[in-house]
């Protein structure tokens, strides 16, 4: 056979099977492997290699991940987005209430009412929602996936083939409709990571003790600590877990009704508001309105020295709430009111 | 929509314009599986492809107002996400410990010298091969093989001339071929 035809046509053979060629220039290559062999069975060879590497494609994942998987794209890209803001304003917030105690020493609104937001805060970073906090019936799960046992099954899929962080992220989806299951899950998600990804479970302490650094004081990070313990004991993780949210919580609350009932109030009001900004949050109707008695600790509030901002912020909470339907513009409003009490509390 | 180029452009200047959420999800759900099979490929791991996948996504939104349309979507999409792959792999290199050849290995029968031989083995050859190409035949060769992307559009995300991309998917099939030598037509 011609070598240079051979040449000519082995040079061709990817465009060839590309097809790209010219047609002429294909007409060309077309009548060599007609009549050699060697190029044939090259072409060949080249042909099934081309065939074999089309087919090597990543396991699949079930329909139901891919189902929810913008979502989860979307619940990310707000949280970093939350976070940037949230990392300004905590630097901010800490610097005002250091300087608050420096010019108020013996105890302040302010410290006992950051606790309370701290509990709500803590508990969202490890489940996304604070202990007690009620289920919401009004969105099922659903708008994204049908049953909720989809998304369950989903979880245990994931953790089952070791995608810790997949599966963990979508337990907090989880979380975002149904607190309790969403704990649950989280919780199973974390115990697995634990058992098999120390990298993702220290991951997930690791931001748990950033979020909390430099905040609690020294009785307040004893209890942090003893929490954070918990998480990679995955025999016992999750009433320990939960044990522990109770215990910090009773912590902060007893040091406030130490401090004397306005201490005490101050702490009711934090912890009050921290959940109702997450019910405005996700939305969840039936939870905020069981938030009816905003006028009556608004009344307790303006006997003390907390500022006139934060009793007109409340009142503004309490004129939505108390209505018969939320528009999203009163949602926007009790977020806006909300983030206005964090922000003057610090 | 269907995923043509417009309506990626759509989409994002929906969501760019009027933070529209719907448009964000379907765009997403429009590219997720052709991504996450490019970066799978590139990086062989499931778990970080789909941290990749995500975080591509969301860098695309973060920057959705920068986007200017000179190329299109896709084109920029895939930009981003080799540009994640190669820092993955930069800050990959920068833990691990140099791999080392299987007859390098101190054959002592311990458990984790077993592990590394029965990994070796079960390693595929041919996506072995491939991972070997250079970047760019590499790169070419899974946009263009894989993904389905044009010479053209190959082009423009890697922003180099077409007859370049061609060149390089007709080296790295010519490459695997040789690579693959003698016990190529046993493999195939």
């Amino acid at each position: 056979m011609n070598s240079s035809e051979c040449d000519f046509t082995q040079a061709r053979l990817t465009d060839y099977l590309d097809n790209t060629l010219e047609p002429t220039v294909r007409q060309t290559v077309e009548s060599h492997l007609l009549t050699c062999a060697r190029c044939e069975k090259e072409l060949q060879t080249q042909r099934r290699l081309v065939d074999l590497l089309q087919r090597k494609k990543a396991p699949p994942l079930p329909d139901a991940f891919w189902q929810a998987f913008p979502e989860q794209v979307l619940a990310e890209y707000k949280t970093q987005r939350a976070n940037t803001i949230k990392t300004t304003d905590h630097r901010r917030g800490f610097s005002f209430i250091r300087k608050w105690f420096a010019t108020h020493p013996g105890g302040s609104w302010a410290a006992v009412l950051a606790s309370g937001l701290l509990v709500g805060a803590l508990v969202t970073v490890l489940l996304d929602r604070p202990a007690g906090f009620q289920s919401s019936p009004t969105l099922a799960w659903v708008n994204r996936i049908e049953q909720p046992q989809q998304l369950q099954q989903l979880v245990k899929q994931l953790s089952a083939s070791r995608q810790s962080s997949a599966s963990l992220a979508f337990a907090r989806q989880a979380g975002e409709y149904n607190f309790f299951a969403g704990a649950t899950l989280y919780v199973e998600a974390l115990a697995m990571a634990a058992g098999h990804d120390g990298v993702t479970a220290r991951q997930q302490l690791g931001s748990l003790q950033h979020t909390v650094a430099g905040i609690l004081d020294s009785s307040q990070r004893q209890v942090m600590h003893e929490l954070i313990k918990t998480i990679p004991d995955k025999v016992t993780l999750k009433p320990k877990l939960l044990n522990s949210f109770a215990t910090l919580e009773k912590a902060l609350q007893q040091a406030a009704i130490q401090q004397g009932p306005q201490q005490a109030l101050y702490w009711e009001t934090g912890l009050t508001i921290s959940r109702l900004g997450l019910a405005a949050q996700i939305k969840d109707l039936n939870t905020l309105r069981q938030f009816t008695q905003l006028d009556a600790l608004q009344q307790r509030l303006a006997k003390t020295d907390i500022p006139p901002g934060v009793l007109d912020a409340i009142g503004r909470i309490h004129d939505v709430i108390k209505r018969d339907t939320y528009s999203a513009g009163d949602l926007i409003i009790l977020n806006e009111q909300v983030a206005r009490i964090q922000l003057v509390i610090g | 929509m269907n995923g043509t180029a417009d309506d990626d452009q759509v989409l994002l200047s929906r969501f760019a314009r009027d933070g529209d959420e719907t448009a964000f999800k379907e765009l997403v759900r429009l590219h997720q599986q052709p991504l996450y099979q490019f970066i799978w490929r590139r990086i062989g791991h499931e778990h970080d492809a789909l941290d990749l996948c995500q975080k591509v996504f969301i860098q695309v939104f973060t920057r959705a107002q920068q986007f200017r349309g000179d190329a299109s979507f896709k084109t920029w999409l895939y930009q981003i996400a080799i540009n994640h792959c190669k820092n993955h792999f930069r800050a990959r290199d920068r833990q691990r410990i140099d791999s080392v050849a299987i007859e390098d290995l101190d054959l002592q029968a311990n458990e984790q010298t077993m592990d590394s031989i029965a990994e070796l083995e079960e390693q595929n050859l041919l996506h072995h091969a491939v991972t070997q190409l250079p970047d760019k035949q590499r790169t070419t060769l899974e946009l263009h093989l894989y993904q389905g992307h044009t010479f053209v559009e190959v082009a423009n995300i890697m922003d180099c001339p077409v007859g370049t991309a061609k060149a390089n998917y007709h080296h790295a099939i010519l490459t695997l071929r040789k690579k693959l030598g003698d016990r190529g037509n046993e493999f195939i």
